[in-house]
C-alpha cells in the first residue's frame, strides 16, 4: 500500500513538472509573438569597437575548416582590431595543414597546434585563452558560416559595461537533406526565435550557446576559464557569469548557419553529450544560482527551470515507468481520467526540446510556409530524445558519484571538403 | 527582385489587438465545452452503441450490454461484455517475439526514432507477456474496467481539445469565426476517431484476450490524440504563414 501511495505521488509530481515546464513555455510564445520586442544593440554604430580574438576548437576538422575560414577573412571587422585562432585539437587528418595554409597567408591568423594535454573544446578554449589577445573572444564551432558582418555585431554589445556574454541565433544549413534535418531545424526555430528571445525580452536568463557568441576575455580568465571535464562548457560559462554579476544577452539578428547532424546515431551523440554536460553544470552550479546576490527571484527561477530542464525528459522516462507499475497494480482507475490525460498531454507538449506551439510561433514569425506541417512528426523524435537525454543525464550522475575523467566525442561532419585552399 | 521587403524576421510581432483577446477566448473556448459538458452523455451512449454493433457484426456470439455509470455531472455509457486471458501459449510467444523485437532491431538500419518506438512498444508488451505467463488470474481488470476507463478519458480528452487547440489558436492572427471552425473540426474529428478507436480496441481485447491492453492504452491511446491536434494546428499555421507571405497581408507585422 505504501508502495502505491509513492507511486502515485511521483506521478502527480511529473504531472505537475510537466505542466509547469508547459505554461512557462506558454508564456515564452506569448510574450514573443504580441509583445514588444528587446531589440539588441545592432544598430549601434561606433568606430570604437573592442579588439577581438575569434576562436575555433577544431578536432578533425578537413571538411569544413576552409569554409570558416574564408568567410572569417571576408567580415568586415577591421583587420587591426582581429585574430583568428583555430586550435588544432589533436587533429590526424589534415586540419593542421590546411591551417598552416592560411597562416602563411593572413598575418593575423594564428592556428594553435594542440598535440599534448587534454582533448575537448574546453581544454582547447583554455589554451587558446592564455594567448588571445582580444579584450572579446568570440567562439564558433567549426562548422559554422559567419556571414560578413557578424563580428562587428557581436562585438558591438561589449560596449556596454554590463554585459559579459552574448549568444546569436543558430539555424541549419542543410535543411533539406532529410527528415532529421528539417526536425532539428523546427527544434532549432523554437528554442532561438521564440525561447531564447523571450527570455531576453522578460529580462530573465538567455544562454550563451558556446558559438555564434562571444564573451570578455578577461574576466573569463579571472573566473579560471573553463573546467575541462565539463562538457557544456557554455552553460557552465553561462551560470558562472550570472553568479559573477554579469548579463548574458541574446541576439537574434545575429544569424549564423550550421551544419546539423544528418544520422540519427551522430544526433543521438550530440543530444547524449548536451545532457551530461548540461546535468554536470547543474550539479555544479544549483546551489551557488539559489545563493547569488546579484539575481532576482525569477531570475533564479528561471535559472532553476533552465538547469533543470535535461532533467525533464529521465523524470518523463520514470513517470511511465511508474504508471506502468500503477497500471499492473490495479491503481489506474483510481487517478482521474484528467490527470492521465494531463500527464500524457503534458509530457508530448514538452517532450521535445520545445512545445508544439513554441515551434508552430516560431516558424510563423521565420515566415516558413512548409516546415510547420511536420509538427506531428516530432512525435518520432519524442522517444529517442527521451531516451538519449536519460542516458546524458545517467552520465553526469555516473560522473557526479565517481569523479571519473570525461572524454569529448566530437559531432561528425557531413559536407564535402572544399577542393581549392 | 523582391517584390516586397517584410520586416526583419529577428524582430517582427504579431499585431493583435489585445482588449478582445479575452472575448476571442470565451468564443473560441465556451461553446464548445457547454456542449461537451451537455452532451457527453448522449455521445458516449452513442459511441457503445456503435461499437457494439460493430463487435456484434464479427462476433455475433458475443454477449454484450450498455451499461451506464455515474460520471462528473452525469454519466456516461460503457460496454459491459465478457473477456478472456491469454493462453500460456500466446503470452510465451508474445514474450518471445517482444523479446526478439527489442534485442534484433537496433541492429537493423531502421531509422532510430523508429527503432525506440518499436523498442517502447515491444517493452510494454513484454511486460504484460510476463505478468500473464506468471500469474493471469490476478489481472486486475476485465474490459468493462477498459471500457469505463476509455470513456472516461475520452470525456476528459474533448473537453481538453477546445482549450489546448483555443488557447494555442487565440494569438493566430486570422478571422476568429475560422478559428472556431477548426476547434469545432477538431473537436468532431476527436469523436469520430475516439469511436472508432474504441470500437477497435474492443474487439482486439475480444478476439486476443486482455493480454494486448497495455499496449493499447500506453502507447495508441490519448498519445495519439494529442498527434492529431498538433497535426491540424501545423496545417492550420502552414495555411495562416503563406497567406501572411503576400503583398495584401503586409500590414499583419509589427515591429519590436
Amino acid at each position: 500500500m505504501e508502495m502505491v501511495i509513492i507511486l502515485k505521488s511521483y506521478l502527480i509530481f511529473v504531472m505537475a513538472i510537466m505542466v509547469l515546464y508547459a505554461v512557462r513555455h506558454f508564456i515564452f510564445t506569448l510574450n514573443r509573438f504580441i509583445s514588444k520586442q528587446r531589440i539588441y544593440y545592432q544598430d549601434i554604430v561606433d568606430s570604437e569597437l573592442p579588439s577581438i580574438s575569434v576562436l575555433i576548437p577544431m578536432h578533425n576538422e578537413e571538411r569544413v575548416a576552409a569554409n570558416i575560414l574564408d568567410l572569417l577573412i571576408a567580415t568586415d571587422f577591421p583587420g587591426s582590431k582581429l585574430e583568428i585562432l583555430p586550435i588544432n585539437d589533436h587533429s590526424t587528418d589534415k586540419t593542421m595543414e590546411i591551417l598552416d595554409g592560411y597562416a602563411s597567408r593572413y598575418p593575423y591568423l594564428k592556428p594553435v597546434h594542440r598535440h599534448e594535454g587534454r582533448r575537448g573544446k574546453p581544454a582547447a578554449l583554455n589554451d587558446a585563452l592564455k594567448l588571445a589577445r582580444g579584450e572579446v573572444v568570440v567562439v564558433f564551432d567549426a562548422d559554422y558560416l559567419p556571414p560578413k558582418g557578424i563580428l562587428r555585431d557581436i562585438a558591438v554589445s561589449f560596449k556596454d559595461p554590463e554585459v559579459g556574454a552574448v549568444m546569436g541565433r543558430v539555424i541549419p544549413e542543410n535543411t533539406q537533406r532529410n527528415l532529421l534535418t528539417r526536425l532539428i531545424d523546427l527544434e532549432r526555430s523554437g528554442g532561438y526565435q521564440v525561447d531564447q528571445q523571450a527570455r531576453y525580452n522578460l529580462r530573465l536568463i538567455p544562454q550563451y550557446g558556446g558559438t555564434v557568441g562571444g564573451f570578455r576575455r578577461e574576466v573569463v580568465s579571472s573566473l579560471g576559464g573553463f573546467e575541462p571535464n565539463i562538457l557544456a562548457e557554455d552553460t557552465e560559462l553561462t551560470f558562472k557569469l550570472l553568479i559573477n554579476g554579469w548579463k548574458v544577452v541574446y541576439a537574434n539578428r545575429v544569424e549564423c548557419y550550421e551544419e546539423a547532424p544528418e544520422h540519427w546515431n551522430v544526433r543521438a551523440r550530440q543530444i547524449r553529450r548536451w545532457a551530461r554536460g548540461h546535468s554536470q553544470v547543474m550539479f555544479r552550479y544549483l546551489l551557488p544560482l539559489l545563493r547569488t546576490p546579484h539575481l532576482s527571484a525569477l531570475e533564479k527561477l528561471d535559472g532553476l527551470l533552465l538547469l533543470l530542464i535535461y532533467t525533464i525528459p529521465f523524470l518523463l522516462l520514470t513517470g511511465i515507468v511508474d504508471s506502468l507499475s500503477l497500471f499492473f497494480l490495479g491503481e489506474m482507475q483510481i487517478i482521474q481520467a484528467t490527470a492521465v490525460f494531463l500527464f500524457v498531454a503534458a509530457f508530448n507538449t514538452f517532450g521535445n526540446f520545445a512545445s508544439f506551439y513554441q515551434i508552430g510561433t516560431a516558424s510563423l514569425l521565420d515566415g516558413a510556409t512548409q516546415r510547420i506541417r511536420l509538427l506531428p512528426l516530432l512525435l518520432f523524435n519524442f522517444l529517442f530524445n527521451m531516451w538519449h537525454v536519460s542516458l546524458g543525464f545517467m552520465d553526469a550522475v555516473i560522473d557526479l558519484v565517481t569523479r571519473r575523467k570525461t572524454l569529448w566525442h566530437k559531432t561528425v561532419r557531413f559536407r564535402e571538403a572544399k577542393k581549392d585552399r | 527582385m523582391k517584390d516586397i521587403i517584410f520586416y526583419h524576421r529577428a524582430y517582427r510581432r504579431a499585431s493583435i489587438r489585445g482588449k478582445y483577446l479575452f472575448l476571442e477566448f470565451i468564443f473560441l473556448l465556451l461553446p464548445l465545452l457547454i456542449t461537451i459538458l451537455f452532451l457527453y452523455p448522449e455521445i458516449t451512449f452513442l459511441i457503445n452503441r456503435f461499437a457494439k454493433s460493430i463487435l456484434l457484426s464479427s462476433l455475433p456470439t458475443a454477449d454484450i450490454e450498455i451499461i451506464r455509470k455515474s460520471y462528473m455531472f452525469s454519466s456516461v455509457y460503457i460496454l459491459g461484455l465478457n473477456g478472456k486471458y491469454p493462453s500460456v501459449m500466446l503470452s510465451f510467444s508474445l514474450f518471445l517475439f517482444s523479446l526478439l523485437s527489442i534485442s534484433l532491431t537496433p541492429m537493423t538500419k531502421i531509422p532510430r526514432p523508429i527503432v525506440a518506438w518499436v523498442i517502447f512498444v515491444s517493452s510494454i508488451n513484454l511486460i504484460s507477456s510476463i505478468f500473464f505467463v506468471l500469474s493471469p488470474s490476478i489481472f486486475p481488470y476485465d474490459i468493462e474496467n477498459f471500457s469505463e476507463f476509455y470513456i472516461k478519458t475520452e470525456v476528459s480528452i474533448w473537453l481538453f481539445v477546445p482549450i489546448l487547440m483555443g488557447t494555442t489558436l487565440l494569438f493566430i492572427p486570422s478571422n476568429i469565426l475560422v478559428r472556431f471552425s477548426i476547434v469545432a473540426l477538431t473537436l468532431l474529428y476527436s469523436v469520430v476517431f475516439g469511436t472508432l478507436r474504441y470500437a477497435v480496441f474492443l474487439y482486439i481485447l475480444k478476439k486476443f484476450s486482455y493480454i494486448f491492453m497495455p499496449l493499447l492504452f500506453f502507447a495508441f491511446g490519448p498519445l495519439m490524440d494529442f498527434t492529431y491536434m498538433v497535426g491540424i494546428y501545423s496545417l492550420y499555421c502552414s495555411i495562416i504563414a503563406r497567406k501572411r507571405n503576400n503583398r495584401a497581408e503586409i500590414g499583419v507585422w509589427r515591429w519590436s
